[in-house]
């Protein structure tokens, strides 16, 4: 797993909150069967980052919880022990989150380490998990996961479901509406036409932008 | 003197119910014309003639219900007569745009029809006629099987026919000798495409009839609570074909 220098660690986490490209979770034993839903809400979050334009990243080592209208964060960081296992089982982790997405998703594993953020000079590590935006299809749940609690019918991760960076509410990966579904498309239409492009049909592309202006007047 | 142009015609076409085609080649074609006054003869040429009115209408001169235009890029063609509207261009690209308004909607003030006739009487932007939508469809369909056959577009063409400001209109017959239908069959939408696709020349020899029927078939689907009879767009297309009608 590839370690992100101090500085560029401090970038994504100095100031920052929780937004459409960025989602902070709690650190996480991957392999332990208690995190199981923690590990599928990681998974929607890469699917959601996947389908939206340039991607967006999940920082695991800080907690946050509701203080009123506020949400306090507090970082706890990941361990080393933590790190490593990631390190080692990569290729696992890798299919485990493919076998909840249609498509495989761009992401990467990265870690930094920083003792600026934390009062008492201790170090601080933190991963991080670098999503990138989709490259031909946008990323479809195919698999159905756990139940987000006990005897209800609702699961974190569900077969069929495109998952994206909510407008609403954006700090958080949920199930698209008609206008995140609308991004989705224009985003995969507007791949396609890039490709079209670099295979040398741009000539095509020109004429269907050269036939539409000068019927303008019908339009 | 001549005041009527290209665009005060497709304003007044947009006021009410109207059809649209468009044929798009489907790759760039140098030179289509060898010059732009041939346009004019590709439309009269690839025209339909089987109802006692040309589709597209091609106005043979300037006059104050109609004109041709030859410009350096495309010509146009226009009218405004009686319940009869149409503009259509033809440019150099070979792409050719033909709106229509739908006839049931301006015989009200058409000057063709008398007081008895019954026609006078329907009020514009209320009902879509049943035979008319058939016959339309297949005119179009055939004109452009024409044009691909007489003009320089290769294998393939893009072609497009819609309908437009149609929302909440009662699909009807006008014809006063066929059974007139039995409920209410409401547009549920105001455009309708009914035709959206890129077409072989061949398929378009071969299917012509066939497209045109699924093309009909479809957009009566728009038509809330409506089963197209098909035998009867059938029969309506052989009458056309024939020049029964």
């Amino acid at each position: 797993m590839r370690k992100i220098d101090e500085p560029k660690l401090l970038e994504y986490i100095q100031g920052t909150t929780e937004g459409r490209k960025l989602e902070f979770k709690p650190s996480l034993d991957w392999d332990d069967p208690n995190s199981k839903k923690l590990k599928e809400e990681i998974i929607k979050s890469i699917i959601a980052f996947s389908n939206i334009p340039t991607g967006g990243t999940i920082i695991l080592g800080i907690d946050h919880r509701q203080d009123g209208s506020k949400i306090r964060y507090s970082l706890s960081g990941v361990s080393q022990v933590q790190i490593n296992w990631i390190d080692e089982h990569y290729e696992q982790i890798e299919k485990q989150v493919q076998n909840f997405c249609s498509e495989p998703p761009n992401f990467e594993f990265v870690w930094g380490a920083t003792n600026k953020l934390d009062k008492m000079g201790k170090t601080l590590r933190f991963i991080l998990v670098i999503v990138n935006e989709f490259v031909s299809l946008p990323i479809i749940c195919s698999t159905t996961g756990s139940q987000k609690e006990e005897n209800k019918i609702d699961y974190v991760l569900r077969e069929g479901d495109i998952y994206t960076r909510s407008y609403r509410a954006n700090w958080s990966s949920k199930r698209c509406t008609a206008k995140e579904l609308e991004e989705i498309i224009k985003l995969t239409a507007d791949k396609h036409r890039q490709e079209l492009k670099l295979r040398g049909y741009v000539k095509l592309d020109d004429l269907v932008v050269k036939l539409k202006e000068e019927r303008s007047e019908y339009e | 003197m001549n005041n009527l142009n290209l665009n005060i015609v497709i304003k007044k076409i947009k006021t009410r119910g109207y059809w649209k085609l468009v044929i798009e080649p489907t790759k760039p074609v140098s030179n289509f014309f060898n010059h732009i006054s041939e346009a004019e003869d590709l439309i009269e040429n690839s025209s339909i003639k089987l109802r006692g009115w040309n589709y597209p209408h091609v106005p043979n001169e300037n006059q104050q219900h109609q004109g041709i235009e030859i410009q350096n890029h495309r010509v146009n063609g226009f009218i405004i007569w009686h319940h009869f509207l149409e503009a259509w261009s033809f440019y150099d690209s070979g792409q050719f745009v033909h709106i229509f308004g739908l006839r049931e909607d301006w015989f009200k003030e058409s000057d063709w029809l008398t007081e008895q006739d019954h026609l006078k009487h329907i009020e514009p932007n209320t009902i879509l006629d049943f035979v008319g939508t058939t016959l339309s469809v297949t005119e179009m369909l055939l004109f452009s099987q024409n044009l691909i056959n007489n003009a320089k577009y290769g294998d393939s063409v893009r072609i497009t026919i819609s309908l437009h400001n149609v929302q909440n209109r009662k699909l009807t017959t006008i014809d006063p000798n066929r059974v007139p239908m039995f409920s209410n069959y409401m547009a549920t939408t105001n455009e309708i495409t009914g035709f959206e696709k890129v077409v072989t020349k061949t398929d378009l020899n071969d299917n012509t009839l066939l497209l045109a029927e699924e093309t009909v078939i479809r957009i009566f689907k728009f038509f809330r609570g409506f089963n197209p009879p098909i035998q009867v767009i059938k029969d309506d297309q052989k009458k056309l074909i024939e020049r029964r009608l």
